[in-house]
């Protein structure tokens, strides 16, 4: 009887390793390729909320500079993930966003370090963000969280860009409390049938097509006081109504009364005085109350702009209802600011008995 | 001459798959693992940064009214550590389920509900947000956004 293995056991064994090994390579590539998917997916996932949560609190985005996308290369099944925004010449305009602002010290992608594109960028009209360089895996280049990442982290909030579900944008020029008119763009998709849109209860009816006649964008400008914004519309034989409350606008100064009785305290060690004040603001709440020992400013428009200037950057902060009263000091000015920038100040003249009993030589 | 392949060489042979194979293993176990705790780590600060921006906007937390008292005493002293911030008495703690729909959220891959635990929720004292069925992963169970999720997402402060 011959030793060894013989030529067929060989074959087969060989055979069988191969098939082996190819299972373990188209499993093993397309796990690699999820997980990249996966990865890419809950990066992009995790800034879009810190983005749209740091825009919600400061009106602004994470950015530090605009940035130019040329999609002129990117294939056409990969491009439906910029249909959504203004494209000119094969080119969206974005924003780079500094990731550094929303907390993170590193990213997996989007350092910079892989060339120009190697960023993250978000676009001001849909709230989308993007990576510019894309991830391509087979024949599709991802760039964005599309409704196929979308569903592999299984994660979607509402808020994930700033249209509703059925694609309408709603854009306001300030989100924050203002006390400057605002203006909205609102963009609806041409497939979407419009019954009315309304300004409170005014119906606006001008309207265009954007360039790539995806929307019909609606502006109304010089918005001046709060109200809803309503559109009527009809989607799959639908009817539904989407409203954007204007609510973020005061033009109110804030009130200030200041007591007239002010008080001379004596303890063992010291003595001081003190007045108090009354501070409230209808909408937007007080953003800060500020006082300076000295008449700052006068009634003339001049001396309102000297005030105002002022006490930004000066002036000793109150944070309680009492004003303590200093030594040889004659006359308070007060100042108080609410959350739209509204202000009103008021000068407190200190009571003659109080000024001689603080008067230090 | 003796024709075949001797035993020693189908020995080495065999060796070297099973070397290839479990390095091919472990470094797959390894980019699934992380895979999976990047996942987690982002749905559960996506969550986190709804709460607070929901908080924001309302001037309340996106929670259900109904107090649960989140009993720690079988957890292991590395998964209790990760509570160690909160006001622990008699191994409970003090937590909110937070109501997702109300805070923006269309669907999560965690804390959808399935089991009791399977919930995400917040305290009001700390501001931090816990997943109470734990995420196992790698021989680590994961409650919170600890310092090694919020690294794997390459988050350098707790904010």
């Amino acid at each position: 009887m011959k030793k060894g293995i013989t030529l067929i056991t060989l074959i087969i064994t060989v055979i069988v390793m191969l098939i082996l090994l190819t299972t373990v390579s188209i499993t093993g590539f397309s796990a690699y390729n999820n997980s990249v998917k996966i990865s890419l997916a809950s990066e992009i996932a995790s800034l879009q909320v810190a983005t749209d949560n740091y825009y919600t609190k400061s009106g602004e985005y994470p950015t530090n500079q605009n940035v130019q996308l040329d999609i002129s290369n990117v294939s056409e099944n990969s491009k439906e993930q910029f249909m959504l925004e203004d494209i000119v010449d094969n080119k969206i305009m974005l924003e780079v966003i500094d990731y550094t602002l929303l907390g993170f010290k590193s990213l997996k992608y989007g350092l910079s370090e892989n060339g120009d594109n190697d960023i993250y960028a978000v676009s001001n009209i849909t709230g989308k963000v993007y990576y510019l360089k894309g991830i391509t895996l087979g024949n599709y280049t991802y760039y964005s969280l599309n409704d196929e990442l979308t569903e592999l982290i299984n994660f979607q909030d509402i808020d994930i860009s700033n249209s509703n579900a059925d694609g309408i944008i709603i854009n306001s020029s300030d989100i924050t409390w203002t006390n400057e008119d605002i203006d909205i763009e609102i963009r609806i998709p041409t497939n979407i049938e419009v019954t009315s849109v309304l300004d409170g209860t005014t119906t606006v009816t001008n309207n265009e097509l954007n360039n790539t006649n995806t929307y019909y964008i609606y502006n109304i400008t010089n918005i001046n006081s709060n109200r809803d914004i309503t559109i009527n519309y009809v989607v799959n034989n639908e009817s539904k109504t989407e409203v954007y409350n204007v609510n973020n606008i005061d033009k109110v100064s804030p009130i200030l009364v200041v007591s007239e009785e002010q008080k001379l305290m004596e303890s063992v060690n010291d003595i001081y005085a003190y007045t108090t004040i009354t501070v409230t603001d209808e909408l937007s709440d007080i953003k800060v109350v500020k006082y300076e020992n000295e008449i700052i400013g006068d009634s003339s428009n001049d001396g309102l702009k000297t005030i105002e200037a002022y006490f930004e950057n000066n002036g000793n902060i109150s944070y309680d209802d009492m004003l303590e009263i200093e030594a040889n000091v004659s006359d308070i000015t007060i100042y108080v600011e609410d959350s739209a920038g509204n202000w009103t100040v008021q000068y407190v003249e200190v009571q003659e008995e109080i000024y001689n009993a603080l008067f230090e030589e | 001459m003796k024709k075949g392949i001797s035993i020693l060489t189908l020995v080495i042979t065999i060796i070297v798959l099973i070397i290839i194979t479990t390095i091919t293993v472990v470094a797959g176990t390894n980019i699934i693992n992380n895979t999976i705790k990047k996942s987690f780590a982002s749905e559960m600060y996506s969550v986190k940064n709804l709460v607070e921006e929901y908080e924001f906007l309302h001037d309340e937390y996106p929670i259900k009214s109904e107090v649960i008292e989140f009993n720690i005493s079988s957890l292991s002293t590395s998964d209790i550590n990760q509570f160690s911030d909160e006001n622990i008495v008699n191994n409970k703690v003090v937590l909110y389920e937070i109501d997702l729909s109300k805070a923006g959220v269309n669907s999560v891959n965690y804390g959808s509900g399935t089991s009791t635990y399977d919930i995400y929720a917040y305290s009001i004292d700390t501001n931090k947000i816990y997943y109470l069925a734990g995420k196992k992963i790698d021989g680590i169970t994961y409650y919170t956004l600890t310092d090694e999720l919020y690294d794997e997402l390459g988050i350098s402060e707790i904010n």
